[in-house]
């Protein structure tokens, strides 16, 4: 028996309205505490959206942090931002962290930007962290990157993970795009077992595994083989029959594309899920995003969260069936 | 073109406040017209207190505004040429911004909303959703007037198609997916539609747009593809676009790269046959600390590739960080020349200028930073007996 819920994970777009105050704040036109109460009306009506959808677990949208990395940076007391890199084949950009130093995260830093009124904003259900694997690969780093996949995991995912949960994260969401872009070597695989395990262990939470921005379908194998709760794709670069099968983990499916604004058909979404079910009969199935759906503009992410809703009811009411 | 070591501009520069309120129809307070006073000032603009007046008026016709725009044409016009820039422009300051001033003035887009690019900036991002088509040129007016006020040779910049098309949403060419069609069918199905909608636009928008430059009197047409990384797997079809705009055409044509990993653009670029020099940010990845040898120059090991492209297009290296408020020390901006003088076996095919527009920095930061370029060239020049 599958059991099916949905999410979104990562950042989600700013409306326009926090964009203006943003800009005119930047410029020294508006306070930065205008640029606050609107990311607080902005949270609540993405909430508000997340719940009217009937999404499992309601995410934060992140809308405080200006990249992936950034609070873990500031919460990493030896640690700086670096030059802008393309997020991957988007038109959104980050600042690599440049990983020096031993000190790992400092708990309180990270609970302080995720409280009221902090520079990240609230933590949400869903926890989204870089996953070790594309940390290491993306940081300017002098050591050995293969080591530092389980160092990222020990001294700042794992007690950043601690954080989220202790703020109300109900699952914590690896993103690893890095893999399924770039691909991953043999050798690398133990390490980053080893840092999902460091992360999970004891958590008390579910820890998924996300590998999108391109084909999952060669590394499913091994990804499945992690100590991981779920393992994600991105079913816009990966062929669905890649995922057949009998999954004795759970499956997170990235049926929304994050990168287009054409608005999916609920139908064939959920006719795409109950297809999965058979060929894949996954105990835990996850409907979600391909990737991120910050890139996309406000409006159109409320429109595809309202399809993924649609979906997973559809799904349900036939399940019920 | 290929004079050694010459200081051009590059892109867009912030809009002073003054004419974003005329723009948007607020009125200028009083700290405006001092930065408008201060400036025409520092800059020498002749009869900037016409300027100021218009600026005390309580509300502005639709002329008015579009002269204080020409205001800020030749303020940024000045603002490049007294930082002792060789060839210049006016920062885009006519322009909305470098995708949704083209998007404006094209048929068969649509406004979706703001996406963000990095940090708190964001852009207006569109969808094709029709036949693409050139409306208006929409950089006439600015050249016409820039043509008759410039002191030093003028560069027009203008978006490339690879950009405007990837920069947008695509409702025309390609449906929401059906995943349940194999993912090799679908990747076919994506470039072929990509290819057609980067192509439109480059024959149905860009190239009329530089033909109409062109008949102006333009000479130097930089084909700006910031967006031109997005896609490895489509730097050919980049180059594709970049050719199809400018094919047969009679002037200077070049690009500009910026904020990639400069390895994707190998091979692909050298299919851009008719591009003179490639302007592409460096200073972004590079250290600070002074000196010529590889080890003190990271940013720019790069550039060995650009050296070996097919017909000795020139380099513009980008020398100054468009992203922070460090003001690069003319020594660094020295060294930074130096050194890629040494990996081009001479200076003949380098010329210098920041790794991307300055808008996002303020104008004196911007200021401060364009003087330190011209200071190093002129450092770099006495190093070389130039």
């Amino acid at each position: 028996m599958t059991t099916v819920t949905c999410y979104l994970h990562g950042g989600y777009p700013h409306s326009e309205e926090l964009v203006a105050l943003a800009r005119d704040a930047a410029r020294g036109r508006r306070p930065a505490s205008d640029v606050f109460r609107q990311r607080r009306v902005d949270q609540a009506e993405m909430e508000a959206v997340q719940r009217e959808a009937g999404l499992t677990y309601v995410s934060s949208g992140m809308l405080g942090w200006q990249d992936g990395f950034r609070p873990l940076i500031a919460a990493c007391p030896e640690w700086e931002t670096g030059p802008l890199r393309r997020w991957f084949a988007t038109n959104t950009f980050a600042r690599i962290p440049v990983v020096r130093g031993t000190s790992g995260l400092d708990r309180g830093l990270l609970a302080a930007a995720l409280e009221a009124d902090g520079t990240a904003g609230p933590a949400g259900e869903v926890g989204t962290l870089p996953g070790p694997y594309t940390f290491s690969r993306i940081a300017d780093t002098s050591g050995d990157r293969d080591t530092l996949i389980g160092s990222l995991a020990a001294g700042v995912l794992r007690p950043a993970a601690e954080v989220l949960t202790a703020h109300g994260a109900r699952v914590i969401h690896l993103q690893e795009p890095w893999l399924a872009a770039h691909g991953i070597g043999d050798s690398c695989w133990a390490h980053l077992a080893g840092a999902v395990d460091q992360v999970r262990d004891g958590l008390g939470v579910p820890v998924v595994v996300h590998a999108y921005f391109g084909d999952a379908g060669p590394w499913l194998g091994r990804l499945q083989a992690l100590p991981a709760d779920a393992v994600g794709v991105d079913l816009t670069e990966t062929d669905l029959t890649a995922l057949s099968g009998r999954w004795t983990t759970g499956l997170l499916v990235g049926c929304v594309d994050g990168r287009s604004s054409l608005a999916e058909d609920p139908a064939a979404l959920a006719a795409l899920a109950r297809r999965i079910i058979t060929m894949a009969d996954p105990p835990w199935l996850i409907l979600s995003s391909g990737c991120e759906l910050d890139l996309l503009p406000r409006a159109v992410a409320d429109r595809k969260t309202r399809v993924l809703g649609q979906a997973a009811r559809l799904l349900a009411l036939e399940t019920a069936c | 073109m290929l004079t050694p070591l010459l200081a051009c501009e590059l892109g867009s520069l912030a809009k002073p406040a003054w004419r974003v309120k005329a723009a948007a129809g607020r009125p200028a307070e009083e700290a405006d017209i001092a930065e408008a006073r201060a400036w025409g000032q520092r800059l020498g603009v002749d009869g900037y207190q016409d300027l100021l007046v218009l600026l005390r008026k309580p509300s502005l016709s639709s002329a008015q505004r579009q002269h204080i725009r020409d205001w800020s044409s030749r303020y940024g016009l000045r603002f490049f040429e007294t930082a002792g820039l060789d060839v210049v422009y006016d920062g885009e300051q006519q322009r909305s911004e470098m995708y949704s001033w083209a998007i404006e003035h094209a048929a068969g887009f649509d406004t979706r909303g703001s996406v963000r690019s990095f940090d708190d900036k964001y852009y207006t991002k569109s969808a094709v959703t029709g036949p693409v088509a050139l409306r208006a040129p929409y950089h006439d007016a600015e050249f016409r007037l820039l043509r008759t006020a410039a002191r030093r040779p003028v560069k027009v910049p203008v978006t490339g198609p690879y950009t405007l098309a990837v920069w947008s949403f695509d409702e025309r060419y390609t449906r929401a997916a059906d995943y349940t069609v194999p993912v090799t069918e679908r990747r076919r199905q994506r470039a072929a539609a990509r290819r057609q909608f980067v192509l439109d636009v480059a024959r149905n928008l860009v190239r009329p747009n530089i033909d109409a430059l062109l008949r102006l009197g333009a000479r130097w047409i930089q084909i700006d593809e910031p967006g031109g990384s997005t896609e490895p797997d489509e730097i050919v079809l980049m180059a594709e676009a970049y050719n199809a705009c400018v094919d047969g055409l009679d002037a200077t044509f070049s690009t500009h790269l910026c904020f990639s990993d400069y390895r994707l653009f190998f091979p692909g670029i050298a299919a851009m046959t008719g591009c003179a020099q490639f302007a592409v940010g460096f200073a972004n990845d590079d250290r600070r600390e002074l000196g010529t040898s590889d080890s003190a120059r990271p940013g720019y090991h790069i550039i060995r590739a650009f050296r070996d492209l097919p017909g000795n297009p020139a380099l513009g290296l980008g020398v100054l960080d468009v992203h922070t408020d460090f003001i690069e020390p003319p020594e660094l901006v020295r060294d930074r020349i130096l050194y890629a003088v040494r990996v081009f076996g001479g200076p003949e095919r380098l010329q210098i200028m920041p790794d991307c527009g300055l808008r996002t920095r303020s104008w004196p930061i911007a200021y401060r930073k364009l003087g330190s370029m011209t200071a190093g060239v002129r450092l770099a020049r006495a190093a070389l007996g130039l």
